[in-house]
């Protein structure tokens, strides 16, 4: 099994303890987290949405709808695999969508 | 300049996977990372049933979410060049993995480390070449994202030799992946030139880019087999 | 409006691919100006055109060699045009086998006597010197006593030095037993052709073909001629080919047809005759072809011999100006239908014959054997009628010709059964229904009549010369060895007539056993000999090996290579294969092996002899008296056949003939040689297979051989295709076992043998790719509980295996299909080649009487969740 940064979140978020965020979040807000990005469960990614965004884990890792063309193979998009630490990317457009400023808090999506 | 694409017909694809050995042996394979692979998958049910091959490799996006991320956190290891190729630098890259969790085709690829071919064998083949004289982009590095590169070793030798024109025709300055696909089911070539053989035959077969609604404007076209998923 | 964020996010998918506008992208003019990369050190590259090996395509290749290793693998550009545009993943990664840590490096010797799976062989690594003097001492003794006793077998050996330096060094030696392994692939197929037209080879004139029926063959996974059929189908589908795919499996071929049709294995002769019936009964036949090309006028008594003219040899035919019987002359002209009496005695054409034997193959009848619903089989012969255009003509080059768009077209398929030659026959008897034999877009044959005995009834030897019963009573049509016969043979020779017991055998390039049904019991057989193993890997033959010669492989040395073109072109002239590396430093090859052996065994001016005969060398030749390197060997083979200095064929690897015209194309077969009065026939009806059984059952009874089934030979000796030849003997017996089990390729591995431990192909290719699985229908393994991943196990007449279900839409629900080419036992190989199912193992052995082609898609089984 490939050993990636995303593996090692795996755990973490399923057990992670998900406030119950509000329905309509702030859109914008400053970024307050900051340091060494990472993408494991308590690094800067997970931070930034979990406590800035306020996502629910199962935001983005329940209810993975199928998604086979994706190239790692190991981290395909199927619900099979929904509790190994897959995303559903499409979730990301809800904020990273066409049309927000370049250096928006959003802006990373590049779209 | 140009912008190079790659145009896969999913009606020609037997899913051989030649494609994926030769990226395999051409970019210095490291077991787990594949920079190319074959999505296969079954459509209908029996005995209405067909099978699609989907290829995929870095879709060099004219808009990379990799590219993005990676400069929105300041670390700049991602380009894309003026000949529309998206690389990374493996020595500016800090492992972080965020391009790997925005590319919306999985393409980036990070190990923990570089496994050889046959552990406890020592060093086969491709493995023996010295790693200060492989080019740059085999040059890699664990715990760093990695991917596709378009065969850049083989376009950077075009540009070198003046060859530009014949990329995409010459096996020096082709791809690997595309020059030995035995139904010629892959194009690579230049993108903005309307006259092209991969421009006339994307517009021909109705090609398009998979999920173009993540705004990334891939580089990399396909030819849709009925059934396939886009 | 408030979303909630989940709603919000459930939602998001409206957004459609509208691709941002008038947002800037700062970083990407930065990066457009990105600079190369920084040069790495120069690297010495080097390029060599040669040829692959590993399968029976032999594309062009191209290898890069940077720094002395060979980097990469490219299709050979020059041979585009040739044959093969691109190669397989095999081919690109076929550095891997060479470069692989596990192979063999030193010969070693045997020290445990006893031979078996769990026996550890106690090899020990000897010199040269060493091998070559305990093999020759014992090829010596051997020679001098009886040459017979030592046994040559060689797989895809034959396409690394050539078939003809094996068989010459066999001449030389004095003894009858080389065996190649060509009924463990598609023997009845070429047997089939052979007995149908006099020689054998096939393809479909993918040029022009239309409609392309395909029963069971798999060119996109595996097969002969693979790399030119992949990419002509591919080119035919963008000018409008259909191809309909009648296979259990949705096989690489199906998944890429316009139509997959199901069948029950086993089963396509009746599909294929209710096919024919359609036709006949519909009149969309090619009455002019079957006429005058065919034996279809000539006459059948009721013994169902052809009714001869006086001289006993010239066959009559009805004469409907005379309206009497006659041999076919200029002012004759045939009836092809009709019962008549002559000579006071009832005779019918063999057309009529056939027509009549197809009374009870209804397509309805045909659907209660096949599970082809009888619609199907109509709209399909329907079809296939239609887009051949019986009666119509193209011109090409100036030259008027048959036009027939369609070609049925199989390989495996129809040939690895019990009556392989049976089934293949009815589709080629399909093909010339319609006149698509040589037509254009038709099926185009390769030198008809090229062996006009093959049209006679066989010779049915005993007792046997061979030890693989080669054309002998027992498989009086089998022109191609009988690959698994030897070590069957070997446990009871006296039983099969053999005058002596084989006490040596050496192994080139194959590992027989593990390729053949009922596997085991090969071992049991070469457990019984001393046995030289030459091969680059510790495969299971060489774990039986008493002692093993390492080889060098297709990138470490010098091949005469066979090569391949398309149909457009008139063939190949000469191929090598050259060195390119040799990371191991081995000393030999296969072709330096068998020729010192040569020398040392005193036969060495008798093997060069050999080898001129055998090459057809005329100018440029080896000379006794002196020792040759393979180099030497294959620039003397080179120069005299291309006329061409062997610099040519390092920097080209080859020399094609040209492009065929029209008439080179079409008009070289069966036209000229059975279109008309006085000429042989295309036998639609095989009246010489009712003379070889006679000769059978003369024999058998004269030697009361108790081996031969006489009513069983008299079946697979029918003179025309029928529906018995559906129930192989597992159908009919074990009736205990309701699933069918077949097996096929994968295109990422080659066979059993030295491609299983390429790191490249088990590592690189994708997850899974390293094992192979038991596909079983979705909706089967539900009613069964068996679900994705579960292990389950497979049990027949023969053994018992385990392996992993993986759940399909594309296979039918009484059928299970596993690939044959995983599940490596011995332990010299690296471990990841040793996963899977060997499926060999559990598959019963009943080999086609004619051709002796194995049976692989007979066996039916049990499935259990384990």
């Amino acid at each position: 099994m490939k050993t990636t940064l995303f593996a090692s979140l795996v755990l973490g978020l399923s057990l992670a303890i998900a406030p119950a965020f509000g329905a309509d979040a702030p859109v914008k807000k400053k970024m307050v987290f900051t340091g060494k990005p990472s993408m494991a469960v308590e690094g800067r990614f997970h931070k930034l949405h979990e406590k800035q965004e306020k996502l629910d884990c199962n935001d983005c890792h329940d209810k993975v709808q199928e998604d086979i063309l994706y190239l790692r193979k190991d981290d395909r998009m199927s619900k099979a695999l929904a509790d190994e630490g897959q995303a559903d990317r499409k979730g990301c457009l809800t904020c990273h969508k066409p049309g927000y400023k370049p250096n928006g808090p959003h802006s990373f999506w590049g779209v | 300049m140009a912008k190079f694409g790659r145009l896969i017909d999913t009606k020609r694809c037997m899913g051989c996977r030649s494609c994926v050995a030769a990226c395999a042996v051409e970019n210095h394979f490291t077991p787990d990372a594949q920079w190319n692979a074959m999505i296969e998958y079954e459509v209908g049910t029996y005995p209405d049933v067909h099978k699609i091959y989907n290829t995929m490799n870095c879709m060099h996006c004219e808009k990379p979410s990799c590219k993005a991320i990676c400069d929105k956190i300041g670390v700049k290891a991602i380009s894309k060049n003026e000949y529309g190729v998206v690389l990374f630098d493996y020595k500016k890259c800090i492992g972080c993995g965020y391009c790997a969790s925005v590319c919306p085709y999985g393409v980036p690829q990070m190990n923990a480390e570089l496994k050889s071919l046959n552990p406890g064998k020592g060093a086969q083949g491709m493995e023996t070449i010295a790693y200060a004289e492989r080019h740059p982009t085999h040059q890699k590095k664990p715990k760093t994202a990695e991917k596709c590169t378009f065969c850049w070793h083989k376009i950077e030798k075009a540009i070198k030799d003046g060859k530009t024109d014949r990329i995409g025709k010459d096996q020096d300055y082709t791809p690997a992946c595309d020059l030995v696909c035995p139904t010629q089911a892959r194009w690579f070539g230049d993108l903005d030139d309307p006259k092209s053989e991969i421009s006339m035959r994307i517009k021909a077969t109705n090609a398009v880019q998979l999920k173009k609604h993540f705004g990334n404007a891939p580089q990399v076209y396909y030819t849709l087999d009925k059934g396939a998923k886009s | 409006m408030e979303i909630g964020r989940r709603g919000f996010i459930k939602g998001m998918g409206a957004l459609g691919g509208a691709a941002a506008s008038g947002v800037g992208f700062d970083a990407l003019a930065a990066a457009a100006k990105a600079k190369p990369a920084a040069a790495a050190k120069s690297m010495e590259v080097k390029t060599f055109k040669s040829g692959c090996s590993i399968c029976p395509n032999f594309c062009g290749i191209q290898g890069n060699v940077v720094n002395g290793i060979v980097k990469s693998i490219y299709p050979d550009a020059a041979r585009a045009e040739v044959y093969n545009h691109g190669i397989c993943p095999k081919g690109a990664a076929g550095m891997y086998n060479t470069y692989d840590p596990y192979r063999l490096k030193k010969p070693l010797k045997r020290t445990n006597p006893k031979k078996g799976p769990n026996e550890n062989p106690g090899f020990v690594e000897i010199s040269w010197e060493e091998a070559f003097s305990l093999v020759a001492e014992r090829l010596r003794k051997i020679k001098a006593d009886n040459p017979s006793k030592l046994v040559f077998q060689w797989g895809q050996g034959k396409y690394l030095i050539g078939d003809t330096n094996l068989k010459a060094w066999c001449g030389a030696f004095g003894t009858p037993n080389g065996v190649h392994r060509t009924t463990l692939c598609e023997a009845a197929r070429h047997v089939a052709d052979e007995l149908t037209w006099g020689y054998h080879g096939h393809l479909p004139d993918l040029k022009y073909t239309n409609l392309l029926l395909n029963f069971g063959a798999n060119y996109h996974e595996g097969e002969q001629t693979s790399r030119w059929l992949d990419w002509a189908t591919a080119q035919g589908r963008e000018r409008g080919l259909k191809t309909v795919v009648i296979d259990p499996r949705l096989s690489g071929c199906a998944a890429k047809a316009d139509e997959w049709v199901p069948m029950r294995p086993g089963k396509d002769v009746v599909m294929v005759l209710a096919m024919c019936k359609l036709l006949i009964d519909a009149g969309t036949i090619d009455e002019e072809f079957l006429t005058t090309c065919t034996n279809s006028p000539q006459l059948v008594g009721a013994d169902g011999k052809i009714v001869m003219d006086k001289d006993g040899k010239t066959p009559l035919v009805w004469d409907t100006v005379t309206n009497a019987a006659a041999a076919y002359t200029i002012n004759v002209k045939p009836a092809l239908k009709g019962s008549y009496t002559v000579d006071g005695k009832s005779v019918r054409t063999a057309f009529t014959v056939f027509a009549e034997s197809l009374k009870d193959t209804t397509p309805q009848y045909a659907e209660e054997v096949t599970g082809v619903p009888a619609a199907t089989i109509a709209r399909l012969a329907a079809t296939f009628a239609k887009e051949a255009h019986i009666g119509e003509f193209k011109e090409i080059d100036g030259v008027k010709l048959r036009y027939r768009p369609v070609a049925a077209y199989t390989f495996r398929g129809l040939a690895a059964k019990e009556f392989g030659v049976q089934n293949s026959r009815s589709l080629l008897i399909l093909n010339s229904l319609v006149g698509a034999i040589d037509g254009v877009g038709g099926l185009l044959l390769h030198h008809p009549n090229n062996h006009p005995e093959y049209l006679e009834p066989a010779k049915c030897d005993y007792p046997p010369k061979r030890t693989d019963m080669q054309q002998t009573v027992f498989h009086p049509n089998s022109h191609h060895n009988i690959g698994q016969q030897t070590n069957i043979t070997l446990l009871d020779p006296k039983s099969w007539g053999l005058g002596y017991v084989p006490e040596m055998q050496i192994f080139y390039g194959t590992n027989r056993a593990v390729s053949t049904s009922n596997a085991w019991q090969q071992f049991e057989g070469m457990a019984k000999t001393f046995n030289v193993v030459i091969d680059i890997v510790m495969g299971e033959t060489a774990w039986y090996g008493d002692i093993v010669l390492p080889d060098k492989t297709y990138l470490e040395s010098w091949h005469n290579a066979p090569a391949k073109t398309s149909p457009e072109l008139g063939g190949i002239v000469a191929a090598i294969r050259q060195p390119m590396t040799n990371p191991f430093n081995l000393e030999q090859d296969a072709n330096s092996i068998i020729f010192e052996l040569a020398k040392r065994v005193g036969m060495r001016d008798k093997y060069i002899e050999n080898l001129n005969k055998g090459w057809k060398l005329k100018e440029v030749t080896f000379k006794p008296g002196r020792d040759y390197t393979t180099e030497e060997q294959v620039a003397t083979i080179w120069t005299d056949k291309t006329k061409k200095d062997f610099s040519y064929a390092k920097q080209h690897g080859f020399v094609a003939k040209g492009k065929l015209d029209a008439k080179g194309k079409y008009l070289h077969g069966v036209d000229p040689v059975f279109k008309g009065p006085g000429k042989p026939k295309f036998k639609l009806y095989a009246d010489h297979f009712v003379g070889t059984y006679e000769k059978v059952e003369q024999v058998t009874k004269a030697n009361n051989i108790t081996r031969i089934d006489l009513p069983k030979y008299k079946i697979a000796y029918a003179p025309l295709p029928g529906k018995e030849h559906a129930f192989p003997t597992p159908h009919r017996e074990a009736k205990d076992f309701p699933f069918y089990l077949i097996t096929h390729k994968l295109m990422h591995r080659y066979q059993s043998g030295n491609t299983v431990n390429n790191a490249i192909t088990n590592q690189a290719l994708g997850s899974g790719l390293d094992t192979n699985y038991v596909a079983i229908n979705t909706q089967t393994a539900k009613q069964m509980g068996i679900n994705n991943g579960d292990t389950v196990q497979i049990e027949t007449r023969v053994g018992k295996v385990k392996g992993v279900a993986r759940l399909t839409q594309g296979v039918r629900p009484d059928t299970l299909a596993v690939s044959y080419h995983y599940g490596q036992w011995s332990p010299g190989y690296a471990p990841v080649a040793k996963q899977g199912t060997w499926i060999n193992q559990v598959l019963e052995l009943h080999p086609d009487v004619p051709s002796g082609m194995n049976s692989f898609n007979d066996t039916k089984c049990k499935l259990t969740k384990a």
